[in-house]
Formats: structure tokens, sequence, C-alpha cells
């Protein structure tokens, strides 16, 4: 016997409580033998679910379903702090050796192919820099290696990170002003000493116009939130000499009473020489891509222990392939050679996720294959970076980019 | 081949003089409102003053009855005839007061190549080499000035750049149009104000950088230069900017002809380029109907030829409709076919070139 005042119950709880939301379902499932969430997080036969471009969940020891993607092995997709994607020289205004008032941004070209090629070799995200032909080249920018054709799309928001260049480059296109001087490249610096001298001067000069307002100059708000520790500062050094140099103009502000400047190091071959000045300072380092002869850019060396070296002594380093995609020269292979120089496997996958997300302040989106963060997987049909394995298929805001089928 | 009924009035061309007016029949007429069949046109003091089927004879006209297919002329987009070496200035990356029609020259001989090929109105503009190279000007083959300042030719491909000159790269490119662009003085005060823009690109990042600029400062004109321009069709309909297409050879990629088709199904408004002084005029129709074979309608291919192109020059050219000066062409057959000829063009109602058998 049912009571009508059961019924009545029934009715008003069913008019009162709407049934939940089914929950959208997955735009993507993949499978994975061993899923590597982060460096040092193995999860065994992981079932990773997708939904609009983020990961939706990790489920442990699942079987892999008819239809999904499955792999030996899957880990973040990887990070090039320092991709080097540009149209070249039109990337940087040279009109000025100091530029701080312009981005990288308004030159990128998301029709070039370059930017698929890397997207398939399990690159997802990249730092894109200026060229250094100038002493600052002004602002990079953080973007995805695929997605809309769409500068608004690709864009991640991350630290704000001025770019600049300590060695032969940013002098390399000048000349002292001889006879009638026709164009601005009769100019400083024309020497390393030059080049010094501009940073320099930058710094002082943005420091002196905060006291002084009539000397205030178009950029110098940028040098101060330097000076703050707010725009963080990669440059350029291949060479001891000029890591030294950018780890005393650090010390110097500091000394002056300007304030502390956050850098980073990028192209750092020969951080291992003088490594003493990156540990009193904390200044992390992006090492170029390993070379086959030993010598790299600006004739600086650089051998295969680096990464182990610098690790020992505490220095952050991250890897990069500066965009190649080669076998042998893409960021995978960095981080394989890395290992052959003495890094364990974990140390050299968070030198292409988790600390190049640390040093372009995108942690919390990217560099690991946790519930919320971007959808950005490598996928390998046995260990990573084993020069056995191969990368078989990316996945990359959620959208396949290279099938392993 | 073209019958005469009414009495001749004079030994040359047929000219709707001081004397009356001037009635042409043609077996098709194709109007402001589409093809008339038996169509008539009634010009008077180089204007027309009526377009129809049974328009009547006025007493003091005469009607000439023509073989063929009577259209408005074409109108060439981005042309340096005339211009000789004088199309760019290299002292100045900015030459917002700079006007290209100073340098007009109507007697250059390569006019009649354009007549030639039923081209009765042509966009002069500079050569790519300047950030900003001065006013574009419309005018007509070896006749007259139709418009002195129609855009401002901004370039945001890379062929801005000279080295060693400010600016030399696209961030401080854009940078600079931004400068001017805030406390806006001479041509940039003007767009807007009866000046469009005219913005020169190659790659299709750099069309997208320029309407992004066109649409940031709500400026009204073309892209011109991109190929494959239909992937910014969404930007380009939104910005409403026209495009007007490079030259589409037989052997172009054919993703080139397709990209325009796609902007045709956006409505958004086409025109041709001849994109260089030696190519033959002949181009505009080669480039029209390699799009309409890629799918891009019919209508609006023949639009891209005349009338859109009348539109986005920012001048009164490239139609038929009343009011208009008389710039018309006589062709042997349907003017979308590559087998149909040019027989007769007539400028502002007089007859420039072909037969003059009447």
């Amino acid at each position: 016997m049912i009571y009508p005042g059961f019924l009545i119950s029934c009715v008003l709880l069913a008019l009162a409580s709407p049934a939940p939301e089914a929950p959208k379902p997955v735009d993507l499932t993949v499978h994975a033998d061993y899923l590597h969430v982060a460096p040092g997080e193995v999860v065994r036969n992981a079932l990773i679910q997708i939904r609009d471009g983020k990961i939706a969940s990790v489920l442990p020891g699942r079987s892999a379903p008819d239809g999904a993607l499955s792999a030996h092995s899957i880990m973040a997709g990887m990070i090039d702090a320092s991709a080097r994607v540009t149209p070249g020289d039109v990337a940087v205004e040279q009109s000025k050796e100091v530029i701080t008032n312009l981005s990288v941004t308004d030159s990128l070209d998301f029709f070039n192919p370059a930017w698929d090629r890397l997207a398939r070799t399990g690159v997802t995200t990249t730092l894109i820099a200026p060229p250094d032909y100038n002493v600052v080249g002004g602002f990079s920018v953080v973007v995805k290696t695929s997605g809309p054709k769409r500068v608004e799309a690709r864009v991640v928001t991350g630290a704000s990170i001025l770019r600049g260049a300590i060695g032969e480059l940013p002098s390399a296109g000048n000349s002292p002003a001889f006879g009638r001087p026709t164009n601005f490249y009769a100019r400083r610096p024309t020497t390393r000493m030059g080049v010094e001298w501009e940073w320099r001067k930058a710094f002082f000069d943005a420091a002196q116009s905060a006291r002084f307002p009539d000397a205030e100059f178009e950029g110098a708000d940028v040098l101060r939130a330097c000076l703050a520790g707010d725009v963080r500062i990669f440059i350029q050094a291949w060479t001891t000499a000029d890591i030294r140099t950018a780890v005393y103009l650090d010390e110097e502000m500091q000394a002056e009473g300007y304030g502390d400047l956050d850098i980073v190091i990028d192209a750092g071959a020969e951080a291992w020489k003088e490594p003493a000045f990156l540990v009193r300072t904390g200044t992390p380092v992006v090492l170029p891509p390993f070379p086959a002869t030993g010598r790299l850019g600006e004739r600086a060396f650089m051998p295969w222990d680096t990464g182990r070296k610098l690790t020992d002594l505490g220095i952050m380093i991250a890897l990069s392939a500066h965009g190649e995609t080669g076998l042998k020269e893409r960021l995978s292979a960095q981080a394989g050679y890395a290992i052959r120089g003495g890094l364990t496997f974990d140390e050299a996958l968070a030198c292409v996720t988790t600390t190049p997300a640390r040093l372009l302040g995108v942690e919390k989106q990217v560099g690991a294959v946790k519930s919320g963060m971007d959808a950005d997987l490598v996928l390998w049909n046995g260990a990573p970076f084993s020069a056995t394995s191969n990368i078989v298929g990316v996945v990359a805001s959620g959208e396949v980019v290279l099938t392993p089928r | 081949m073209n019958i005469l009924i009414a009495p001749i009035l004079s030994a040359l061309c047929a000219v709707s003089g001081d004397t009356g007016s001037l009635v042409l029949q043609a077996e098709v007429v194709h109007g402001p409102d589409g093809p008339i069949e038996k169509g008539r046109i009634l010009i008077r003091d180089g204007k027309i003053e009526a377009i129809g089927a049974g328009l009547e004879l006025p007493e003091d006209g005469h009607l000439i009855e023509l073989e063929g297919h009577l259209s408005a002329g074409l109108v060439a987009m981005g042309d340096q005839t005339g211009l000789k070496g004088e199309a760019l200035d290299s002292t100045r990356q900015i030459m917002d007061g700079a006007d290209l029609a100073f340098g007009y020259d109507k007697t250059d001989d390569g006019w009649g190549a354009f007549l030639e090929a039923g081209v009765t109105a042509v966009l002069l503009t500079p050569k790519p080499g300047a950030l900003v190279g001065g006013r574009t000007a419309v005018v007509k083959p070896a006749g007259a000035m139709v418009q002195r300042r129609a855009h401002l030719h901004v370039c945001f491909s890379n062929a801005a750049f000279k080295p060693g000159v400010a600016p030399t790269s696209y961030p401080g490119a854009i940078s600079m149009l931004e400068q001017r662009m805030k406390t806006p003085t001479g041509g940039f005060a003007l767009l807007g104000k009866g000046l469009g823009v005219l913005l020169a690109a190659k790659t299709r990042a750099e069309g997208l950088r320029a309407v992004a600029f066109a649409k940031r400062h709500d400026l009204t004109g073309a892209l011109t230069g991109v190929s494959r321009a239909g992937d910014l069709a969404d930007e380009l309909h939104d910005a409403g900017l026209g495009v007007i297409l490079p030259p589409i050879g037989a052997a172009a990629d054919p993703r080139v002809p397709a990209s325009a088709a796609t902007l045709g199904k956006k409505d958004i408004p086409l025109a041709f380029s001849l994109g260089a002084t030696n190519r033959s005029p002949h181009a505009l129709r080669i480039s029209a109907l390699r799009c309409m074979k890629a799918g891009l309608a019919r209508d609006a291919a023949w639009k891209a030829l005349t009338s859109g192109a009348g539109e986005i020059a920012n001048a009164p050219v490239g139609s038929l409709a009343v009011g208009r000066a008389a710039d018309m062409v006589l062709w042997s057959g349907d003017p979308l076919e590559l087998t149909s000829q040019v027989e007769r063009v007539w400028i502002e109602g007089k007859q420039v070139h072909g037969d003059d058998d009447q």
C-alpha cells in the first residue's frame, strides 16, 4: 500500500530538486601504462580525461577503454624557454639599442609551419623573445605552439619577461661614426664593454629619473619595474665572461640601492665554468642545445655533464632546443643528452616541463598532467627520452596534433 | 558589324556632344542592377542620363545599335603606370602628406594597353618601401583625374623596412603608427574624413596586424597584397574592410583563388590589382575568371572588376549608374568569357578606343 502522502512528497521532492545536470561528456580520453604526472610522480595504468582543452581527471589503475588513445608512457607537453620562432631581425626594433616599450608579440606569425613542426616534437609551450641584435630588445611572450592562428588565442599569461643580451651580437652591426654617418648603426656599442656600459646606463638613468622627473625617458618605467623585481629579465649570455657581467650588473644595482634584478641567464653554455656567481645570486640558467662538437654560439664550450654539475650546485636549469625540430636536435633529444651527461630521468623531465614553467610564471597552467591544467600531453612508445623510444603522439590543449594511430 | 540606324553626325567617333544626346543599344547592357537584354543607355554631356530596356530616343538624340555586350569599364587597382620612378619617395618613412596625383602622367605610352583591355579607371598606389608611402589617386587612362586623394597607403609588410632607418621591425612600425594616430596630423587627420586607408601586406600575419590596426581606429578601406586573405575573412568582415586581390595567373597556387571564393561567400568587397607596371591589364579578367573557377560567384567576380572596385577605390567609377561618367566598354561577347574581346571603349562619352566605322 502506498500512502497518498508519500506520493505527494515524491512529486514535491521531484519538483523542488530538479535532477542534477549530467556532467558534460569528456572530449578525449587517453590511456597510459606509465603516466609521468610530474617529475617523481608516476601513475600506473592511468586514464586521462580531457574536457574543453583541460585535464578533467586522472584515474589510476584503469584499463584502456575502446577507442581511447593509448601509449606506453605519457608526460606533460614540453616547454622551451628559448624557442626562437620569429621572423628574424624584423622582430626586434633596432633603431635604439635599448628598447623596453615594445613586445615581440607584434611580429609573430602563427601561419608559419614551424609552429606545427615544433608541436609535433612534443613542445607545446614556448617563450618567444625578440632576437638579440639589441642590448635590450623588448618584451618576450609565452605562447602555445598549436591552436587557432591568432595571437590572442595563443598567448599564455605568465610573468612579464624583458629580453636582452650580453656578448657579441648586440654590438655586431654597429660602427663608429667616421665621416658622415648615414644611419643609426653608427653608434655604441661596438664592443663587449660597450654592451655592458649600455646595460648599466639604462638602469642608472631609470633609477635617477625616479628622483629627477625631468630626466624621465620612454621606457624608464619598465626598467624601474625590473629593479623592483616585478619584471623578469632573460639575458642571453653564452660565455662565462658574459654570465659574470650579468651577475655583476645585478649585484651592482643592489649595492647602489637601486633594486634587485630578477635575472635568468639564457643560452648560458659556460655556466659550468664559474658557477659560484650563479649560486651566490640564485640565478637560473636556460641551457642551449647540446653541441655535437662542444662549441656553441660565440665559441662558448658546453660539456655534456653541464646539467649534472649545475644541478648538484643547486642552480635551477631548464633545457632548450632553440626551436630545432630535427630528430637529433629537438627538445626531447636534449633531455636525453642531459641524462647521458648525468642527470636522472626526473631531473631531465623537470628541465623540460616544471622548471621552465616556473621560469615563465605559468606553472599553474602547464608543465604537469594534473586536473585543471592544460591538456598538453606527449605520448611515447617506450620510456621517455630513451634513445630507443619515439614520440608517437602529441595532444595540445586537448587537440590531437600528432596521432599515434 | 555594328549597324548604324540613326544619321551619322560626325565622321569620327560618336560623341554625345554639346549638340545632343546619344543612345547606345547593345545586345546586353550590364547595368547597375544586372544585365538588360536589348538595353539602351542615354548619354548627355559625357554622363549617363538614363539606362533601361525601352528608353525612348530624345528628339535631339541619335541611336547607335551595337552588337555585343556593353558594360562599365573595368577598374584596375594598385598600379604605377605613368609614375615612372616616382612611385616611392625613399627619403622618408612616413609621407602622409604626399599625393601620388602629382606624379600622374596622362601622356604615358602605357595607358593604351589599359584601354585595349577595357580598363577605364586605375587606382595609382605607391610602391611598397615606406611605412606610409603617400596618398593614392584614381585616374582614367590617358584622361581625367577622378580622385586626387583616395587612401592613405600604409605598409604593414617587411618591404617597409630599410636598413639603418627607423622602424626596423614590425613592433616598431606599429608603435610608430600608433604614435601618429594619438595626435593625428596631415594625412592621418584626414582618415575617416573622406580619406580611406589602404593596408598593404604580404603574409597573412601581416594582414592580421593591418586589419587589427584599422579596427582599433575605426578606419575604412581595404587590405591589399595578401594572396590568401580568405583566412582572415572573419576579421575583415568585423572590421568592414575590403580586399584587393593580387594578380592571379593561370599558374597561381590553387589556394589563392579558393581564398578569394571564401571572401566572396562572406560578402567582403573585392577588387583586383595589377601589382606591377609591366603586367598586362588583361590580367584583371584572368584573375577574376580564375577565382570563378574556384567558386567565386559570377556576380561577385564581375563586381570585383567594376562597381565593387570603384567603391574600394573610393571614387565614382565602375558602374553604369545614372549620373556617372559614361565610361563604357563594348565587348564582342560576355565580358566574363576569355574569348570575348574589347571592341570599343568610351571615356566620358567619348570613344577612345576601337573601330569608328559607324
